[in-house]
């Protein structure tokens, strides 16, 4: 992957395979290369990395974008639109470490979309280097009719990673940070993804995992969905509360028994997690292995990956039963 | 025997958080005679009503003024007899109740058998010996300065290749992780015990998940405290996003790529650059051989026609794509993936390529 300067911004390595990814376009007025027209408009305080339909009123967006680096410290922003007006600034908790900015993908396994959905390639921008590595990326979410949120992360690490997802919502002429799922020292894994699509009003589903360190006790894992209302025009919990769906081996008599299947199938089970049985509707051992998902068709697709991958596997699909919201 | 370092209560008490809140959370733990703690609420350090109450109910209780001067109602001094009771009246459980200056969370002592303990796991760990001895260093620093222990968390030492490659959630490879060169830990503040605003003990793991959870300030303090000793008197490196993790070195002077090419041509048998780029042994062009994931799985990417490219000029003939047989493709990948076996077993050569 090729080191650019901020302000060179190149496409061609990119895919997009996801419809609602909507319109990540990069600002090429912000390329000095480009036609003097389209330069004198480029903003000069800022690198324009993809921009994103607000929904209505149209002409709307939402921009993501890299602010000038104040003593190796490079903000990054994601403003509002209106035209090439801007109405409001929101930075992200995560400044990027260096002005040379790598084009790259993130997928699933970055926390970004679901965590069994295996198309998600989405663009991203990355600047520093090893565990000082901070990568971002953006898509938008369909939370009501006319109404799309800017669901953006930013991944940083290298060996050790570390998640933030934020919700940034268009009101009026503002922006608010509507949500921010953030993970805590330690082995935790997050994933945020939109899901439902196809012109149809998007869930935001959170998933949240930590990597039990002692071998005889199981992993955490909380799936929640939120959807956008209430009074207060926010993310709520969906109401009764449901969980996820899930690729299940087992079950197993023991958490280490269950860590033995897993680190000999290393290859194939990196998506699952050691988990209680009983927060599942279909299985009666104390421990089985598990790979959550938001839907019952990637759970199938989950499925057959792992059979391609260990054809003796005995998997089953099930459902994950709601657990109580976990503190923030 | 709890302490403080200075008066807590008015007129007239210095009230620095640190003693406030020691003072608070044994008030917090000492009952009346009624069965009920002194301090009813939550202890946070923060000097107020209720605590000032609570000082001059306990006094009152065990008839602690008297008519010398020694001790004022409503003070709690530094050597008092004020605190000489509350700390005689703590139960069993609370005796080594501590705090660190500046911060408002009281924890109980750790133990110099836990703290050998310790040390002993780190000098049995894989780890680069120079690296090794530093690591024992803060384990006992940091018992000496906070009587706190530090444990080195599960696979916080060297990781194998082989170790590293059944990673998930990670971005680094077999190779590409600083724990694979024994020069990186994790260690934490597992079976640490906190005392929870209401008084009560909490055991935390590694990470200090259920004090961040409370509070990521109270949690950071005792991060800091760890990394105050492991970067300024010993020397180690702490990571920007975390902080379980302290290595031999700065990562942001140091080229993890380049300093992998540099041990894969000191052990190996094939000429290496940075980002797995390779001359398959024959000396010549460098042809990029896949991620290191890939070629440790035995998967590298390699073609008849690169091999056929690298044979052509160490041979100076054209050698053709199809003279390339399965069976040669299939050894090349095992050629590479031998060097990053050359490369796991001599993982002590390793040094820092900026």
């Amino acid at each position: 992957m090729s080191i650019l300067p901020l302000g060179v911004i190149r496409m061609d390595t990119f895919r997009f395979p996801i419809a609602a990814l909507a319109i990540a376009q990069v600002s090429l007025g912000a390329c000095r290369s480009r036609e003097t027209a389209q330069a004198a408009a480029a903003p000069q305080d800022r690198t324009v990395l993809a921009t994103f339909p607000v929904g209505s009123p149209a002409g709307r967006t939402y921009e993501l974008s890299v602010a000038t680096c104040v003593a190796r410290s490079c903000p990054v922003q994601v403003r509002l639109l209106d035209g090439t007006s801007v109405l409001d600034t929101l930075s992200l908790d995560w400044p990027l470490p260096s002005d040379k900015v790598d084009e790259t993908s993130l997928d699933r396994t970055s926390g970004v979309g679901d965590p069994l959905d295996v198309s998600v390639q989405q663009q991203a921008w990355s600047a520093g280097a090893g565990e000082g590595t901070v990568r971002v990326a953006a898509s938008t979410i369909a939370l009501g009719d006319d109404l799309n949120g800017l669901l953006a992360h930013e991944v940083a690490g290298f060996d050790h990673v570390k998640r933030r997802h934020y919700l940034v919502v268009a009101e009026r002429n503002k922006l608010r940070r509507a949500w921010t799922g953030t993970e805590g020292q330690g082995p935790y894994w997050s994933a945020a993804a939109g899901s439902g699509g196809g012109g149809k009003v998007q869930q935001l589903i959170y998933y949240r995992g930590f990597h039990n360190a002692a071998a005889d006790q199981v992993d955490d894992l909380h799936v929640t969905r939120y959807t956008w209302g209430g009074e207060g025009r926010g993310l709520v919990e969906q109401s009764p509360p449901q969980g996820g769906f899930a690729v299940l081996l087992g079950p197993y008599r023991s958490v280490a028994a269950a860590r033995r299947v897993q680190a000999e199938h290393a290859d194939c089970l990196g998506d699952y997690w050691v988990l209680r049985a009983e927060l599942f509707d279909v299985t009666s051992g104390p421990v089985v292995l598990a790979a959550v998902t938001a839907t019952d068709s990637l759970a199938q697709a989950g499925r057959r990956a792992t059979r391609e991958c260990w054809p003796q596997a005995r998997l089953s699909t099930g459902k994950l039963k709601p657990t109580p919201t976990a503190k923030e | 025997m709890p302490d403080i370092t200075d008066s807590v209560g008015e007129p007239g008490a210095a009230n620095k958080v640190h003693d406030v809140a020691l003072v608070q959370a044994m008030l917090r733990v000492v009952k009346n005679a009624k069965s009920s703690p002194y301090l009813a609420g939550e202890y946070d350090g923060v000097y107020g009503g209720h605590t000032k109450t609570a000082i001059v109910d306990f006094q009152t209780d065990q008839k602690l003024i008297v008519k010398d001067g020694t001790e004022k109602l409503g003070v709690v001094s530094k050597g008092g007899p004020t605190l000489a009771k509350l700390s005689a009246l703590v139960p069993a459980q609370y005796q080594t109740l501590r705090i660190m200056e500046n911060t408002k969370t009281v924890y109980l002592e750790s133990s110099a058998a836990d703290t050998a303990t310790s040390k002993a796991a780190v000098v049995t760990a894989t780890l680069e010996p120079g690296f090794q001895t530093k690591v024992g260093q803060l384990v006992q620093l940091m018992f000496d300065q906070h009587k706190i222990t530090l444990w080195l968390a599960k696979d916080g030492a060297r990781r194998t290749f082989a170790e590293q490659a059944a990673q998930t959630k990670t971005f680094a490879g077999p190779g590409e992780s600083n724990h694979n060169f024994g020069r990186a830990v994790d260690i934490g503040f597992k079976n640490f015990n906190w005392v929870q605003g209401n008084g009560t003990i909490k055991q935390d793991a590694d990470w200090l998940n259920a004090l961040e959870a409370v509070s990521a300030a109270k949690a950071n303090a005792f991060w800091d405290a760890r990394d105050a000793i492991a970067l300024k008197t010993v020397g180690l490196f702490r990571l920007q996003f975390e902080r379980v993790h302290l290595q031999a070195f700065d990562d942001s002077t140091v080229s993890t790529p380049r300093s992998l090419a540099k041990l894969l041509n000191t052990v190996g048998k094939m000429k290496w650059e940075p980002q797995y780029k390779c001359d398959l042994g024959y000396g010549g062009a460098l042809f990029f051989v896949g991620t290191a994931k890939q070629i440790w799985a035995g998967n590298a990417v390699v073609t008849k026609t690169m091999i056929a490219q690298a044979m052509s000029a160490k041979l100076k003939k054209v050698v053709k794509d199809a003279e390339i047989k399965a069976q040669q493709l299939n050894d090349m990948k095992k050629a590479l993936k031998a060097d990053f076996e050359l490369a796991d077993q001599g993982w002590l050569k390793w040094v820092a390529v900026p």
